[in-house]
């Protein structure tokens, strides 16, 4: 993504004041400040850069009431899953706790989102500038908004960026992110779910791909043997990134930093740490995340006390769908092959009480088969 | 519809009245009502219209300084010599986030 010039961040477009709904109000309606101030610096008293966040119901909210009802709901602008993730993991004493929640507030919650930071100008946590001269975008455009938050891990494999790994099917059949992310469940629908899987209005493969078990359907037999034992992406993903040891901190001149050790490119199945109902499979890809147990030592000794409690390998859906991959070659091409699967050679010592539950045994590894 | 086409719609409309007027022999009275009730929907269509558009600029700095690229970079460059080197982000940042 190119960066933006700072003049470039707060150019508005005059085709603004055509548009016939967000261009009737007036600036100030929105951002506070003074109109009728010509000099800058005291107009620009208690101007509120993005009036959507924390709270859109003056803005946004007075025409979009029921979306912005459900604000607070959505992911984009809660965070909720890594606030439970990071809880479950901190240390039950109330002064400990209480910091982790501060340093996780400080670092991890400031790449959130709002309805302005999607639809009228990039996000903050990538440096924001408005899109298009503030022209309100009903879409948010994909790599300006979406990939430019969700990219070393989503962005990258999506858009083909690492080496040797072709981009997502989809993306070379020009889909954009809202193609199956849609607005619903971008928009939060006010339920409380523990994680993005769970998210009653998320996409689903068998949205689009309803016949893969036809028995007209070219691989109905394959697909059928495989039915609630495999999720899709384990036969059709890609090798993909994964992150250790994130560190947070401040520098001598207090700005906040992070540090991740390292990130790699693999491919891993794992045993299905989220197995549900709606998610029956055994047998899931798993990516390594960057949390450790010393992520908030900066701030706090020992404040991940309970790291145990979750994995750090977590059920992950790549983004680099492929239909043929080097694991559907053939049978044989994952029966039995030990490289694929989440051994506890492949766990760090410290992590292995964490990820118990990901790991595969070796005797659920399927074996080869003869007639492949 | 957008509201240009709306206007051009009401703006059909008139002229179309115009010729059927002219067409069909009518009362004048009724002429001459039809005439005026069509000229306040043109109007009553038209006014809103423009006041919304001008309702982003109308005597406001906000707008004219915001819209004008050569103002934009002459105070982004006061703003950025006022800051001198202050960075913005951390040197010590490490990795993909």
């Amino acid at each position: 993504m190119e960066p933006l010039a700072p003049h470039e961040k707060i150019f508005v477009d005059s085709e603004f004041a055509e548009d016939e709904n967000h261009g009737a109000l007036g600036c100030h309606e929105c951002h506070g400040g003074n109109p009728k101030d010509p000099n800058w610096k005291t107009a620009h008293k208690g101007v509120i850069k993005d009036p959507s966040y924390p709270d859109p119901s003056s803005t946004c909210g007075t025409c979009h009431d029921d979306i912005a009802e459900n604000y607070e709901t959505s992911f984009h602008v809660s965070l909720a899953p890594s606030k439970k993730m990071i809880n479950m993991r901190a240390d039950p004493d109330k002064a400990v706790h209480s910091k982790v929640d501060a340093a996780r507030e400080s670092h991890c919650n400031a790449c959130h989102s709002s309805c302005g930071q999607c639809h009228i100008s990039r996000p903050e946590s990538v440096e924001g500038g408005l899109l298009d001269g503030h022209l309100f975008q009903k879409r948010p455009p994909m790599q300006e908004v979406c990939t430019a938050c969700h990219g070393s891990r989503i962005g990258k494999e999506y858009l083909g960026e690492i080496e040797g790994v072709p981009p997502d099917i989809h993306k070379q059949k020009y889909f954009k992110c809202d193609k199956c992310h849609k607005a619903d469940e971008m928009h939060g629908d006010g339920k409380d779910y523990a994680n993005r899987y769970d998210v009653e209005n998320g996409p689903k493969c068998l949205d689009c791909h309803k016949d893969i078990y036809d028995a007209k359907s070219e691989n109905a037999k394959n697909h059928w043997i495989h039915k609630d034992q495999v999720s899709c992406h384990v036969c059709h993903s890609m090798p993909y990134n994964n992150c250790t040891s994130c560190h947070v901190g401040k520098d001598k001149q207090g700005l906040k930093f992070y540090k991740i050790k390292g990130s790699f490119i693999d491919f891993k199945i794992g045993i299905n740490p989220l197995r549900t109902e709606k998610r029956p499979e055994r047998f899931v890809t798993v990516r390594h995340i960057p949390v450790d147990q010393g992520t908030f030592k900066f701030y706090v000794k020992n404040g991940l006390t309970n790291f145990d409690k979750l994995p750090t390998w977590k059920l992950a859906t790549p983004h680099n769908v492929r239909r043929k991959t080097p694991q559907n070659k053939t049978c044989n091409a994952c029966h039995g092959n030990e490289d694929l699967f989440l051994l506890k050679k492949d766990v760090k010592r410290e992590y292995l009480k964490a990820n118990k539950d990901v790991i595969v045994p070796p005797n659920l590894i399927p074996e080869k088969r003869r007639d492949d | 519809m957008s509201r240009q086409g709306v206007m051009q719609a009401a703006g059909n409309a008139l002229a179309f009245a115009v010729q059927d007027q002219r067409r069909i022999k009518m009362k004048p009275i009724i002429k001459y009502g039809a005439s005026i009730v069509l000229t306040l929907a043109v109007f009553l269509l038209v006014l809103p219209a423009r006041h919304a558009a001008w309702s982003a600029q109308e005597e406001n700095h906000c707008f004219t300084c915001h819209t004008n690229a050569r103002k934009l970079i002459q105070i982004t460059r006061e703003i950025a010599k006022a800051r001198g080197d202050k960075p913005g982000a951390s040197a010590e940042t490490e990795g993909e986030g």
